[in-house]
C-alpha cells in the first residue's frame, strides 16, 4: 500500500527516536512523532470502534485508520514511576498518567507491526519473567533469587559472591538528589534482614571474570557488543565507568545470535536489548530490555539500528504480519 | 521510608540534572526532528556520548549525526521516563 505512514510514540528529548526520523526521512517515508511531553499543545482524536486516530500536529493533519499506518515506534513508558520532585506534583502525575492511557489505547491499531507492543513489553519488562523465558529456552543463567531477607547458602544460592539488583528499575530524588541503584556486587556477609526487610531485591550469583556483551535484537537482525576497559572486561556495573570504558564489535557465535532472537522473539518483542557476560566459556543471559537505549551503538560504532527499526517499521522485515 | 534498605542506602547519587538542553539546537516540530538554528537546513541526530552541561562538538560542515543533548545518566530504558 503506497503512502503508508510510521507512527512514533516518543517524547521530543528521545535521540533515538531523532535517529529513526531521520532514517524515515531520507527514505522519503510520511511519519507522524506524538512527542507525550508535547501532546497538550496538539489536537488529537482517537475513535476506537472504527479505529481512526485524528491528528493535527505542526507536522500536519492526519486522519489514519489501522490500514494506512504501516508501524508504530513506541518510545514510550509501559508504566510510570514516581521519581519525586516536580515531575510527581499530583496534577503532572495526573497529567503524564492520562497520556500514557491515550498512547496504550492506540493499541487498537492492531493490523501495523509495533516495535515494541506495550502489552509484552509489560510483562517483558519483569526480569524473573525474562530469566524463566531465557531458562526454558536452554540459556544459561545464574542462580538468581528474588527476596527480601537473606536466603540460606544453599542451592539455588550457595554462592557467596553475589550481585544485588534493584528488582524494577527506578529513578528517585532523594535528599535533593537524583539516586539510582546500579548492580551492585556483594558477598554473603554484607546482607542483612535489616538491610533488606523493606522490599524485595535481586540477588544473583557474580559471574567470574566476566565480559560484558550488549547485544541488539531488531527482528533478525543482531548487533553485539563488547564492553571493555585496556582489553579486558570490566568489574561490576560497567555504567558506573562509562567515561573509561570502550565499546567495540563483537562477533557472536552464530547459535547465540540465533538465540538471542529467539529469546526476543519469544517475549512478543521486535526490538530487544539484551544484556549477556561471557564468563568461564559460557555465555549467560542477565536481562533483556525492550526499550532500552541504543543510540550510543549507533554513534560509537556506527551500527545500522535506526535502518533495521525503519525496515520493520515500513513492513520489510514483518515477520509478524 | 528509610534509608536503611539497600536499595536506598547504596543507590549511586548525583546532582539533579535539567532536562538537557544545549545552545544553538532547537526542535522544529513540523520537522519531528532537532535543528541547528543558525541553519535549519541542517537536521541534528542524537547525542548520546555528550555529557550534562557539555557544548556539542565542533559541528561538521554537513548534517552528519552528532552530539545533541546529555546521555541519560544511567543509560537505562526508558520506564518513568
Amino acid at each position: 500500500m503506497p503512502d503508508r505512514v510510521v507512527l512514533l510514540i516518543s517524547n521530543s528529548h528521545d535521540f533515538a527516536t531523532d535517529y529513526v526520523v531521520a532514517e524515515l526521512r531520507a527514505r522519503g517515508v510520511r511519519h507522524l512523532r506524538l512527542d507525550t511531553d508535547l501532546l497538550p499543545e496538539d489536537s488529537v482524536s482517537l475513535d476506537p470502534i472504527t479505529p481512526t486516530l485524528d491528528a493535527r500536529t505542526p507536522q500536519g493533519t492526519f486522519r489514519l485508520t489501522p490500514e494506512d499506518v504501516s508501524g508504530v515506534l513506541f518510545r514510550a513508558p509501559t508504566h510510570l514511576s514516581e521519581s519525586g520532585g516536580e515531575r510527581d506534583a499530583p496534577e503532572e502525575r495526573l497529567r503524564r498518567h492520562q497520556w500514557a492511557a491515550f498512547t496504550r489505547a492506540l493499541t487498537v491499531f492492531e493490523e501495523p507491526i509495533w516495535v515494541n507492543h506495550p502489552v509484552p513489553t509489560f510483562r517483558a519488562e519483569s526480569k524473573p519473567y525474562q530469566l524463566r523465558v531465557a531458562a526454558k529456552l536452554g540459556w544459561d543463567v545464574l542462580p538468581t533469587v528474588v527476596t527480601n531477607d537473606v536466603p540460606p547458602a544453599e542451592r539455588p544460592l550457595e554462592d557467596a559472591l553475589l550481585v544485588v539488583k534493584a528488582l524494577d528499575t527506578f529513578f528517585i530524588r532523594i535528599s535533593g538528589q537524583d539516586a539510582f541503584f546500579y548492580t551492585r556486587e556483594v558477598t554473603r556477609s554484607d546482607l542483612s534482614r535489616h538491610s533488606l526487610a523493606e522490599m524485595p531485591v535481586i540477588l544473583q550469583r557474580r559471574a567470574a571474570d566476566k565480559l560484558d556483551l550488549r547485544v541488539t535484537v531488531v527482528g533478525d537482525g543482531c548487533l553485539a557488543a563488547s564492553i571493555v576497559v585496556e582489553d579486558a572486561g570490566v568489574a561490576g556495573d560497567w555504567r558506573l565507568q562509562k567515561d573509561t570504558v570502550e565499546y567495540r564489535t563483537y562477533d557472536l557465535p552464530t547459535a547465540v545470535e540465533a538465540k538471542c532472537v529467539e529469546l526476543v522473539y519469544s517475549l512478543g518483542l521486535t526490538f530487544g536489548a539484551l544484556d549477556l557476560v561471557y564468563s568461564n566459556g559460557r555465555y549467560y543471559f542477565l536481562e533483556v530490555n525492550p526499550t532500552g537505549e541504543w543510540a550510543w551503538l549507533t554513534e560509537s560504532l556506527g551500527f545500522p539500528i535506526p535502518k533495521l527499526l525503519a525496515d520493520a517499521l515500513v513492513g520489510d522485515k514483518d515477520r509478524r504480519a | 521510608m528509610s534509608d536503611r534498605h539497600m536499595l536506598l542506602r547504596d543507590a549511586f547519587r548525583f546532582p539533579v540534572r535539567p532536562r538537557p538542553t544545549v545552545d544553538g539546537w532547537r526542535y522544529r516540530r513540523d520537522l519531528a526532528a532537532w535543528v541547528d538554528e543558525a541553519d535549519p537546513e541542517v537536521l541534528m541526530v542524537a547525542p548520546v556520548l555528550g555529557k550534562p552541561g557539555e557544548p556539542p562538538p565542533p559541528r561538521p560542515p554537513k548534517p552528519v549525526p552528532m552530539s545533541k543533548k546529555a546521555d541519560q545518566e544511567t543509560g537505562e530504558d526508558m520506564k518513568g521516563a
